[in-house]
């Protein structure tokens, strides 16, 4: 009984922890996306709206 | 808000289905299927590892797919896809590689045999680490992606050699329960307990691969952004 305990956790646990990676990647995908949008809003209000 | 939202997907439904299943199979696995005769509830570690085999297989015979269309095209879906792919092929790996030792040892007596199996499935995850290492390692842009992908194509072989190294050899690994001539077979119940999970991690693995490759689009577009807000601050 005690094999096939361990043997669901692990499965499960393997599992989690690779969701617990792709959730990692996904907050620092928004924070990056989150500098980009606030370099992106400085630049417009120094360089002006229709600066290229 | 709408660039994140865009990110998150598949739609909450299907993961909703896909954790009902994965409720239902260890319903079928525990309490559905009999115990079996001769091994007793340790037989039932099988419900888990022989569906991992299969998500494992699957997700990698997609990287290997992937691969091939990158190498023809040179398509970034190609690419991230295959990415995906190993990544999530090399997690159920590691699941196939645990569950068979801690089921190995009360059964066989031992851990670990250097069986044709064991020994194919071993130097299949060692392959996908090291393929993923070398794309964590290597800068994106150059000729990383088709190395990996050439690699991935070159590793593939290893997919229908690992899945018929039990019907071309004895090995200490059992003989097939599906597909493996007039010896092989299962009782009803544990056939039924068998495909739900099958089913359940199939579902698992293609709701990571969709989410990992999705992650991996927006990752690129987000470098080419950040690529371009540098050129126009360079102007």
């Amino acid at each position: 009984m005690g094999s096939l305990i361990a043997a669901y956790t692990v499965a499960w646990g393997v599992l989690m922890l690779y969701v617990l990676t792709l959730a990692a990647r996904q907050r620092k995908l928004h924070r990056s996306l989150q500098k980009l949008e606030s370099a992106s809003a400085s630049a417009t209000t120094t360089t002006g709206p229709h600066a290229r | 808000m709408a660039s994140t939202s865009s990110l998150r997907s598949p739609s909450t439904w299907v993961f909703a289905a896909t954790l009902g299943l994965l409720i239902v199979s260890l319903w079928w696995n525990l309490v559905g299927a009999p115990t079996e005769a001769t091994m007793g509830t340790i037989q039932r570690i099988f419900y888990y590892h022989v569906p991992s085999a299969a998500a494992a297989w699957t997700a990698l015979l997609l990287n290997a797919g992937a691969s091939l269309w990158y190498l023809v095209r040179r398509s970034p879906v190609a690419d991230a896809l295959a990415l995906a792919g190993a990544e999530v092929g090399l997690a159920f790996l590691t699941i196939v590689l645990i569950t068979g030792p801690i089921w190995a040892r009360p059964v066989w007596g031992v851990w670990w045999v250097w069986d044709a199996r064991l020994t194919l499935t071993l130097a299949m995850w060692v392959m996908y680490a090291s393929y993923l290492i070398l794309r964590q390692l290597t800068p994106p842009g150059s000729l990383q992606p088709r190395l990996a992908a050439a690699l991935a194509v070159f590793f593939a072989a290893d997919i229908p050699i690992d899945y018929m190294s039990i019907r071309w050899w004895r090995t200490q690994h059992p003989s097939p329960v599906l597909f493996g001539g007039p010896d092989s077979g299962l009782a009803p119940r544990m056939l039924t307990a068998l495909l739900i999970s099958m089913a359940a991690f199939l579902a698992v693995m293609g709701c990571l691969v969709w989410l990992r490759y999705r992650q991996e689009m927006a990752r690129g577009r987000l470098a080419a952004l950040r690529q371009r807000q540098l050129l126009l601050e360079e102007s």
